[in-house]
């Protein structure tokens, strides 16, 4: 059976059916053509015809375009809708125009960046230009670095290194700056939270060093589809960008059916294994011989899958054996490895590839057929990558989302319209947060000294470099600050955490060897002593953590659950920065002071999130300054209820509430904290507080400002849809009241709603 | 949020905490004092001021051994006329540091005359550099280490000031290379001071270590107390006129014909251009450290003499100069009967040229005996059974 058969049969299956939430149905669409924009090169167009691209897209037209007119771009389009030649284009008309200028691109990953470097060296090739362009990043043999710095047109590079390497040692690259017209960001997305943050103070110096040169170059920007691309682009470039979003490509039929395994176990709403049900569509798929991939979100998942999905199709028979060619991809395998499984791919050698979310980004692996989701992959944006893996040119290809029982999951499971109709994930950055502020003004301080009154990032920012000349770190004189301190600040700041108090992760099962690191702050939650720590997918459990030395000691460990910290959290309002009062509640931003403490966890078994069990933690506290929002209800605000009573409906509200709030906000659930206080010592109310878990706050207590009407009703729609009586794990939390804690938190939501609505 | 972020600084203290440097100074008045306590003036350029100490040294009086022009020329310098001794001292080690003290030397006219560019505070720095580059900017800089330290670090500071973005010292002369040439062999560390202690016998009483500089520097900036930069002062002043005397005895070991050298300098000058592929040039030094080593006695003109034949063994082979190798390796094996490497090379000889298998069995014999067997091709132990198998089934064969 083809695709579409295959889809037919499943329709007509009631067994099946039975436990489809929802079936999608995408029309297919015609390629949308337009010429090419006038001041284009012969020889270009004549490299493109020669690639089989003889027309450009309508977004391809319009990016280019408006690149030629001078514009900041942005461009958001699905994956495989050719948005490396919105750039590509540009580019390489400008350097054969002009053979002395030069240009940036960035990606987040050096695959990536390998990928990119072979395109760009085709498409110079065929246009018989002379064009140079390298990768400069941490593979780069040192003995080639100059040669590259002096010598390339296109330098690729990632982020980190584009921070510690080649900003802080611009003099070595001044014909670069000095000539540089276009900088290229690719996956804009994935520059949010505190990496984002991050990045955009890192444009910030990049900026300030091209203004020293004289050079001004124009940014193109490529991101997924997010709910505010426009915002976030211009947040990270501080220039206004063009948007171009209207997607030109063709695409064949699409069907996307999310799945929600059936309940075995009405009372607890527990479901069938997930893995199981995935298994169950993948065999189908690939018995059909319809090239499939299969995302799972950790490593372990994948090996399992792996052999279980092999075991299932070969059975016993040994003639059949290798009938199948099913391979497993992830992070952790050797490059050569990985391009030979993306090679496979590409020439439909291998049936079925089952991934983590490594082939989410761009790499190129040709378009298959079939996508089976195990999970809801996270966010929309996230989604729609993995979804875009499959569909070739004109042909019908199929999705399914086979939802866990996580309360995320299954609220998305049953409210598609959420998913279809709005894409309400944010990009979110603070980039004047201010510990990543200082940061940077410390490594804009090592590169070009400031003058007085000058700003960064169009901040004041004396009394950061008084605080660094406090520290003895820059000297005041004459009018500029000179960098005193011996090494260079970048080398110590990783761009993609918080603080410099680093944790170092040891591995302790074979030999001692460092895995990773963890900020200060973080630590508590997540790698308390029996704590089960998941790191690139394998499971640890940490056997030391030693609060002095900053190190953690874990060993491998293969259990059936997690565990969850309980944070106690004590609140103090510093400063109260938006207010809006109604006739019930009361909403505020500002900036608190949180003093948390992690006393104990739980052990929730990971299918069906049942309480094993807990254990106790014993740690100091820690004290951040950061972000929250805030809102305030009468005691009364439903009738004839207790106290207890009322006690209980707000810890099962703030359960729902730190649930949903991620999803809107594209962070993880780790990134905001939900406290709630039965008498707060600041409003001597009832008060339920959201706040940045990052200190300096990251901007996303700041949203929920603007969305919280969104955040209540969402909560509201999921409570009442859960098909729970009295509370379960995937709505407000396990109820063990006689009294049924899910009505009151309705009633609660409900009068929320309407005083927030008038 | 302003009001607080004062606070929120604070939580984050580094330890090193410094009471706040004033920006209120007169730097005028301050920069006058400095100089006069240094002896010193203050120069003025369109890009501000410095401290500049100057010094003539009348050669006739002070006997310094200048090179002599063939030297110059046989170094590297196109321009006698315009070739400046560098020498700099650093807020620290990493290339983000700067320069608060320059030192220059150069010959003029039978004197020796150096400036030393000094930062009273860093906002002199551009004026500094200016005069620098203005001054000197076709100049050849001799340094010592400066090819990968001193001049990387002026060129950056230059672009930083917006000074120039042309490059200084592109003509430059690296001493340090040329000590490790003929010296690496003989003392462990090539360091300026070490080698002017041992090669000019010159030492240095009561000299700052060269670690504690930047140190003082940033004390002095606090507190202006110049007593700690008038020894830096004499530090830097003999750096670059050690450096003129250095020239002078690197010039003469390396490139004057009437040697002034040891076996062993020979030895490694000569071990240098083989390595660089200039035999013809290699050849010559081998052979005068094989000479000089003969009129030695001892372990290591023992070794420098054995080292030396061999070289010239593998440089008459290139040129297949077969009765040289031969008389070579006698001279070798002379002193050394059983020496593998030239047991076989002339085994060889007699094997393939001579067709004498009786002698070139003979001393693959003797090569066996040795206590020492190298691990390279050819002469290892089983390489040289191997040979002796061949040679005896070739004696077998002789005799049927």
């Amino acid at each position: 059976m083809n695709v579409d058969q295959l889809a037919d049969f499943l329709k007509s299956n009631k067994n099946f059916m039975s436990n489809v939430a929802h079936w999608e149905e995408r029309m297919p669409k015609e390629a949308e053509y337009a010429d090419y924009p006038g001041g284009i090169h012969s020889n270009l167009i004549k490299a493109l015809s020669l690639k089989g691209v003889s027309r450009l897209y309508t977004h391809q037209e319009e990016a280019v375009s408006h690149v030629l007119n001078g514009d900041d771009v942005v461009v958001v389009t699905p994956t495989a809708s050719g948005k490396t030649l919105c750039y590509n284009v540009p580019v390489v008309n400008e350097i054969i125009s002009n053979p002395k200028s030069r240009a940036l691109y960035i990606f987040p990953t050096k695959a990536l960046a390998q990928d990119q470097l072979a395109e760009l060296h085709e498409l110079v090739s065929l246009a018989e230009a002379e064009i140079k362009s390298y990768t400069y990043d941490g593979d780069t043999p040192v003995n080639a670095r100059r040669a590259v710095r002096q010598a390339g047109n296109v330098i690729i590079t990632n982020p980190d290194m584009l921070h510690s390497a080649i900003l802080p040692n611009h003099t070595g690259w001044v014909g670069f700056f000095e000539n540089l017209k276009y900088v290229v960001i690719d996956e804009l997305h994935t520059y949010v939270g505190v990496f984002g943050s991050h990045f955009a103070n890192v444009i910030r110096r990049l900026k300030r060093i091209c203004e020293f040169y004289n050079s001004n170059p124009q940014f193109i920007c490529l991101s997924a589809t997010i709910a505010n691309p426009k915002e976030l682009a211009e947040k990270i470039i501080s220039k206004p960008v063009c948007v171009v979003d209207k997607n030109g490509a063709p695409a064949g039929k699409k069907h996307i059916v999310f799945y929600n395994p059936p309940i075995v176990n009405k009372q607890l709403a527990i479901r069938a294994n997930t893995a199981d049900e995935v298994k169950k569509i993948t065999k189908d798929l690939v018995k059909n011989r319809i090239q499939t991939i299969v995302f799972f979100r950790s490593r372990v998942g994948v090996e399992v899958m792996l052999k279980s999905l092999k075991e299932s199709l070969e059975g016993n028979n040994s003639t059949v054996k290798n009938k199948y060619n099913i391979m497993s991809y992830r992070g952790g395998y050797l490059p050569l490895e990985r391009r030979e499984i993306e090679k496979g791919l590409r020439d439909g050698d291998i049936d079925c590839v089952i991934s983590t979310n490594a082939l989410e980004l761009g790499i190129d692996i040709g378009a298959l057929d079939a996508c089976v989701t195990c999970g809801y992959p996270g966010t929309i944006s996230s989604s729609w990558q993995q979804f875009g893996r499959t569909g070739r040119r004109m042909d019908t290809s199929i999705v399914f989302m086979v939802a866990t029982s996580k309360p995320i999951d299954q609220y998305i499971i049953n409210h598609p319209e959420y998913f279809f109709k709005a894409t309400p994930e944010l990009g979110q950055i603070n980039s004047n947060n201010f510990m990543i502020f200082l940061s940077h003004i410390e490594c804009a301080s090592y590169e070009i000294p400031f003058k007085d009154g000058e700003e960064f990032g169009g901040i004041d920012i004396k009394e950061y470099l008084e605080h660094l000349e406090e520290n003895g770190m820059i000297r005041h004189v004459g009018g500029k600050w000179y960098w005193m301190a011996e090494s260079n600040p970048s080398s110590g700041i990783n761009i993609r955490n918080i603080s410099s108090d680093n944790y170092v992760i040891i591995d302790i099962t074979d030999k001692n060897k460092v895995i990773g690191q963890m900020d200060k702050y973080t630590v508590p939650m997540l790698l308390h002593e029996q704590a089960i720590y998941m790191h690139k997918g394998e499971q640890y459990q940490v056997e030391k953590l030693d609060f002095d030395d900053c190190k953690a000691y874990v060993r491998k460990v293969n259990v059936d659950y997690y565990t969850d910290a309980d944070l106690t959290v004590e609140l103090k309002v510093i400063d109260v920065l938006k207010k809006e009062h109604n006739k019930l509640t009361t909403r505020f931003f500002g900036e608190v002071m949180v003093i948390s403490q992690t006393t104990m966890f739980k052990k929730i078994k990971l299918d069906t999130h049942e309480n094993l069990g807990w254990g106790k933690i014993f740690l100091p506290q820690l004290e951040i300054f950061t972000n929250a929002y805030w809102i305030t209800i009468p005691n009364d605000i439903v009738e004839g209820i207790s106290k207890n009573e009322f006690s209980e409906a707000m810890l099962a509200l703030s359960n729902i509430i730190s649930n949903i709030a991620p999803v809107y906000l594209m962070c993880a659930s780790s990134d905001i904290h939900v406290v709630f206080h039965v008498r707060s010592p600041f409003t001597s109310l009832p008060t339920i507080y959201i706040y940045d878990s990052c200190p300096g706050g990251i901007g996303l207590s700041d949203k929920i400002y603007s969305i919280e009407k969104e955040l209540f009703s969402m909560s509201l729609e999921h409570i009442k849809s859960c098909g729970c009586e009295n509370g379960c794990p995937s709505c407000i939390g396990p109820n063990k009241n006689d009294w049924n804690v899910k009505n009151t938190v309705i009633r609660i939501l409900e009068r929320i709603i309407d005083d927030i609505q008038s | 949020m302003i009001s607080n972020l004062k606070d929120k600084l604070s939580m984050l203290s580094y330890g090193n905490v410094n009471t706040k440097q004033g920006n209120t100074v007169d730097r005028a008045a301050q920069r006058e004092k400095t100089a006069l306590e240094l002896g010193a003036a203050c120069i003025k350029n369109e890009y501000g001021s410095f401290i500049l100490k100057r010094n003539r040294l009348n050669l006739s009086e002070n006997p310094l051994f200048i090179p002599s022009e063939d030297v110059w020329r046989k170094l590297g310098c196109k321009d006698i006329s315009k070739v400046m001794f560098f020498d700099t001292e650093t807020s620290g080690l990493s290339s983000g540091c700067f320069a608060f003290l320059v030192g220059i030397a150069y010959i003029d006219n039978g004197y020796a005359v150096t400036e030393q560019l000094f930062l009273d505070d860093l906002d002199d720095e551009e004026a500094m550099l200016y005069y620098l580059w203005d001054n000197y900017k076709e100049y050849t800089v001799v340094t010592y280490n400066g090819r990968s330290f001193d001049i990387p670090l002026i060129n950056n500071r230059l672009i930083l000031n917006s000074v120039t973005r042309e490059r200084f010292g592109l003509d430059n002369i690296d001493l340090l290379r040329y000590t490790r040439i003929i010296w690496s062999g003989v003392f462990n560390d090539c360091s300026l001071s070490n080698i002017e202690g041992k090669v000019l016998g010159f030492h240095r009483k009561n000299d700052i270590p060269g670690s504690e500089i930047p140190l003082a520097y940033q004390d002095f900036l606090k507190n202006k107390n110049v007593s700690a930069i008038k020894r830096i002062l004499n530090h830097n002043f003999s750096d670059v006129l050690n450096m003129i005397q250095i020239m002078n005895v690197v010039g003469e070991i390396m490139f004057s014909d009437n040697g002034k050298r040891t076996f062993i300098e020979a030895y490694s000058i000569g071990r240098y251009f083989f390595n660089r592929k200039s035999y013809v040039t290699s050849k010559g030094y081998f052979n005068e450290a094989y000479s000089l080593s003969c009129l030695n006695k001892g372990d290591k003109s023992d070794i420098i003499r054995e080292m030396a034949l061999k070289y010239l063994v593998l440089l008459h082979k290139k040129e297949n100069e077969d009765q040289s190798v031969r008389k070579l390796c006698l001279e070798i094996i002379k002193r050394k009967e059983c020496d593998p490497f030239a047991c076989v090379e002339i085994a060889k000889i007699y094997e393939h040229k001579d067709k004498n298998y009786i002698l070139a069995l003979k001393y693959s014999s003797d090569a066996l005996k040795s206590t020492f067997f190298t691990k390279k091709t050819g002469y290892t132990y089983k390489d040289i059974l191997h040979r002796i198998k061949r040679l005896q089934s070739k004696l077998k064969v002789e005799d049927k």
